[in-house]
């Protein structure tokens, strides 16, 4: 996709509060009375999104808008039918008072345009309570990708809000199942974010898992079974152009693949003689270097933000918890201390927490936990729910959730995603029963 | 025994008893027992003593004069400054006598006539230090009534001075002592002032007790809670953000009707370089403007106790 910024368009006022809230006005040296503020409301933010005017691909792309930012649950998009002001021009402010009257906190408001064959989007978000604008962008693009001028809109729009990165504009990768439980079919898949545009990317034959996308690439690695029993292996899959490689042969089992975030290593772990240690793959040179040793099963590595550090799960010290060791291997230390049993963990973008599945006696969770074992909290309980995935901006996660059957066993399993802070979980639309997902960067453009 | 006579025993009783007395008189005299040879009763010495007129002086002094009430209170404090106690002029007590004018005058036989006290100022009115009884017999010698005094310090007499009495070397004299020190503790320490001591002009006249905070114009807890209730609801954040420790300030100009004009922020420089602050600020910013949480319900007649108001917001969830 070729998408051009032409970045901010004038502002028809300053922008939001920032002159009032930023400019050299002189400040009152001693207030009189000093009132504190704690405990806000975690309300969603009531933003009302205008069909954009021009090409008809404009209403389609605000109800892109629109869905993003509901789904975020951090917004609350008010229906169309509740604006009072009609035929708004995109380049003028809107009449305030009506927005306020439908109680929005932001209106967005855009045009589409035809350009050489592509198309161009211009948007503008006005804070409706201080009347001014608060962010305007411009983009070009092909007319097929306005799907993706869309999300890329509601990162703009989530950022300036949110002040942090969006994270509409990615894929998840996931294993789609389908057939009946005793012969379940397993491979794997990709889609937007939102559910749309899913398409296979392995061919079924084999059973597929552990699908764990690169950071700097649209490249994802996986788990495969092999014909004729072959044992499981790590293959390397680019999703644009689906071309594969194996990465190793090895004697035993190499799975639970990850990549490094500068892109240019795997680590994985390989079993081989009845022991299950984590090595780490270059992938310029395919070198091989040994991480872990030892009679323990140690499984399911997850580089720190910055690589400096790997967590991984084992049992080394009679039941499955978390350690944290440098990215070298060695000085592993247990961060994980609580009741029950750790499994899959994963290291935030931010850098931040480490998300984890627990498995207690009464079913399992997903939570997160500082790097150094702090804080930890539950985000989410169930039957069984595991396989937790962040999306980019490291204030979202993914994760699977199996509902039980009618006898009591394991049911339909689903996609699922939540917000850091426990709120707002949602089911994320898929065309099968859906597991194990991968949260892909933000897409380059 | 049977020859003793009546008469002989009739005799020897009262004898014996005029033996007694005899003997006892004089041992009297020879050991010299006090209460034969008390000395006379001394006379008090005359003490100057100063009229003023009653209201003149109404509070007693006070030592050192409480610092001024600050203009600009901190919070909800502001009120106006209490009006002071009362008396605008009492000076203290004679405060500052020169010290040696002392000897000045050769002790007047009638003290009292110090007057060149004029000395305006307005001195403490020592009658009412005084003790009051016997001295004031003494000075009988007022001639002038009561005039601007000086400080006077009268205390201590002269009795050293004047000749006679002197006795003092042993307390001479009880009502004395008394006086002296009703005196001196009027007085600072010491010191007796001559009329020319007068006593420094009243330098403080402020010499009030701290002004009391008007209570009428204080912005109460309970008021200010009803402002955070009512903004709470048009106050929305997300949470969640890596670094949720700040505090976002905004100073907010009120018009009387309770509603804020303008907000300012404190740290413009960081709204600038930091999108999650920025964001917090902003939804800070949208709860103070948003006409749906307003007005505020503060008391118009407080006006001058919130026309301005800081905010500090803190967004932190966990």
């Amino acid at each position: 996709m070729n998408t051009r910024f032409d970045m901010m368009l004038p502002r028809r006022q300053t922008i939001l509060g920032g002159v009032a809230l930023a400019a050299g006005a002189a400040v009152p040296a001693h207030a009189q009375l000093t009132i504190d503020m704690t405990k806000p409301s975690f309300e969603p933010v009531p933003i009302a999104i205008v069909d954009f005017k021009g090409d008809k691909v404009g209403a389609d792309i605000a109800g892109v808008v629109r869905n993003d930012l509901q789904n975020s649950g951090l917004f609350r998009s008010i229906s169309p039918s509740a604006f009072i002001q009609q035929n708004i021009d995109p380049n003028a402010p809107p009449r305030f008072p009506d927005w306020r009257g439908i109680g929005a906190a932001g209106v967005v408001v855009g045009q589409v345009t035809q350009s050489g064959g592509n198309i161009k989007v211009d948007f503008r978000l006005w804070d409706v309570v201080v009347g001014q604008q608060a962010t305007g962008l411009s983009f070009t693009s092909q007319p097929d990708k306005w799907r993706r001028l869309a999300h890329i809109i509601a990162d703009a729009i989530y950022k300036r809000v949110t002040g942090e990165e969006g994270y509409f504009d990615t894929r998840v990768a996931y294993v789609a199942e389908t057939g009946p439980l005793g012969n379940r079919v397993k491979r794997i898949a990709i889609m937007d974010q939102d559910g749309f545009n899913a398409r296979y990317i392995t061919d079924g034959k084999t059973i597929a898992l552990t699908p764990r996308f690169s950071p700097t690439l649209q490249e994802i690695v996986y788990m495969a079974y092999g014909e004729n029993n072959a044992p499981p292996r790590v293959y390397l899959q680019n999703v644009e152009s689906n071309r594969r490689e194996l990465l190793g042969n090895f004697p035993g089992m190499s799975f639970a693949p990850r990549f490094s975030p500068d892109g240019t290593k795997v680590v994985m772990s390989i079993s081989a003689d009845g022991n299950t240690d984590i090595y780490e793959m270059d992938l310029r040179g395919r070198a091989l270097r040994r991480l872990t040793s030892g009679p323990a099963i140690d499984t399911s590595p997850c580089y720190s933000n910055d690589g400096t550090q790997i967590v991984f799960n084992s049992d080394r010290g009679g039941t499955q918890q978390l350690y944290v060791m440098g990215a070298g291997g060695g000085g592993e230390r247990r961060i994980s201390f609580g009741t029950g049993r750790y499994a899959t963990p994963v290291w935030s973008p931010r850098g931040d927490f480490i998300a984890f599945t627990k498995i207690a006696g009464d079913g399992f969770g997903i939570g997160v936990m500082r790097s150094d074992g702090s804080g930890e909290r539950m985000l989410a309980n169930g039957f069984l729910v595991e396989g937790p995935t962040w999306a980019p901006n490291g204030r979202v996660l993914a994760f699977f959730r199996q509902q039980p059957n009618s006898g009591g066993r394991a049911g339909s399993v689903t996609l699922h995603q939540i917000d850091i802070t426990g709120r707002f979980e949602r089911q994320m639309p898929t065309q099968t029963d859906a597991s194990d997902p991968a949260w892909s960067p933000l897409i380059p453009q | 025994m049977a020859g003793r006579s009546p008469t002989s025993v009739e005799m020897r009783t009262p004898a014996i008893a005029s033996a007694m007395v005899h003997v006892f008189v004089l041992a009297a005299a020879i050991l010299n027992l006090d209460f034969f040879s008390r000395p006379p009763l001394m006379e008090p010495e005359p003490v100057m003593v100063e009229f003023e007129a009653i209201d003149k002086k109404a509070a007693a002094p006070t030592i050192g004069n409480p610092p001024p009430q600050p203009k600009d209170v901190p919070i909800a404090q502001e009120t106006t400054k209490a009006p002071p106690p009362k008396t605008a002029d009492p000076p203290p007590a004679p405060p500052q006598p020169k010290p040696e004018a002392v000897e000045a005058k050769p002790p007047p036989p009638k003290p009292e006539e110090k007057p060149k006290a004029e000395a305006a100022k307005p001195v403490e009115d020592l009658v009412a230090m005084k003790p009051k009884e016997p001295e004031p017999p003494k000075v009988e010698k007022p001639p002038e009534p009561p005039k601007p005094p000086k400080p006077v310090e009268v205390k201590k007499p002269e009795p050293p001075k004047p000749p006679p009495p002197k006795p003092q070397p042993t307390k001479p004299d009880r009502v004395d002592s008394l006086l002296d020190d009703i005196l001196k503790n009027k007085q600072s320490p010491s010191k007796v002032q001559t009329p020319e001591q007068q006593p420094k002009p009243p330098q403080q006249v402020t010499r009030q007790a701290p002004a009391a905070p008007n209570l009428a114009a204080v912005v109460t807890a309970s008021e200010i809670e009803g402002v955070r209730q009512k903004i709470r609801p048009c106050w929305n954040t997300q949470g969640g953000a890596r670094d949720q420790a700040m505090i976002i300030t905004l100073v907010v100009e009120m018009s009387q009707n309770g509603t804020p004009v303008k907000a300012e922020l404190r740290e413009p420089g960081r709204y600038n370089s930091d999108p999650v602050y920025r964001a917090a600020a902003d939804a800070a910013h949208r709860a103070i403007m948003n006409p749906r949480c307003q007005p505020w319900p503060l008391s118009p007649e407080k006006f001058s106790s919130w026309k301005t108001i800081t905010f500090n917001f803190d967004p932190r969830d966990y």
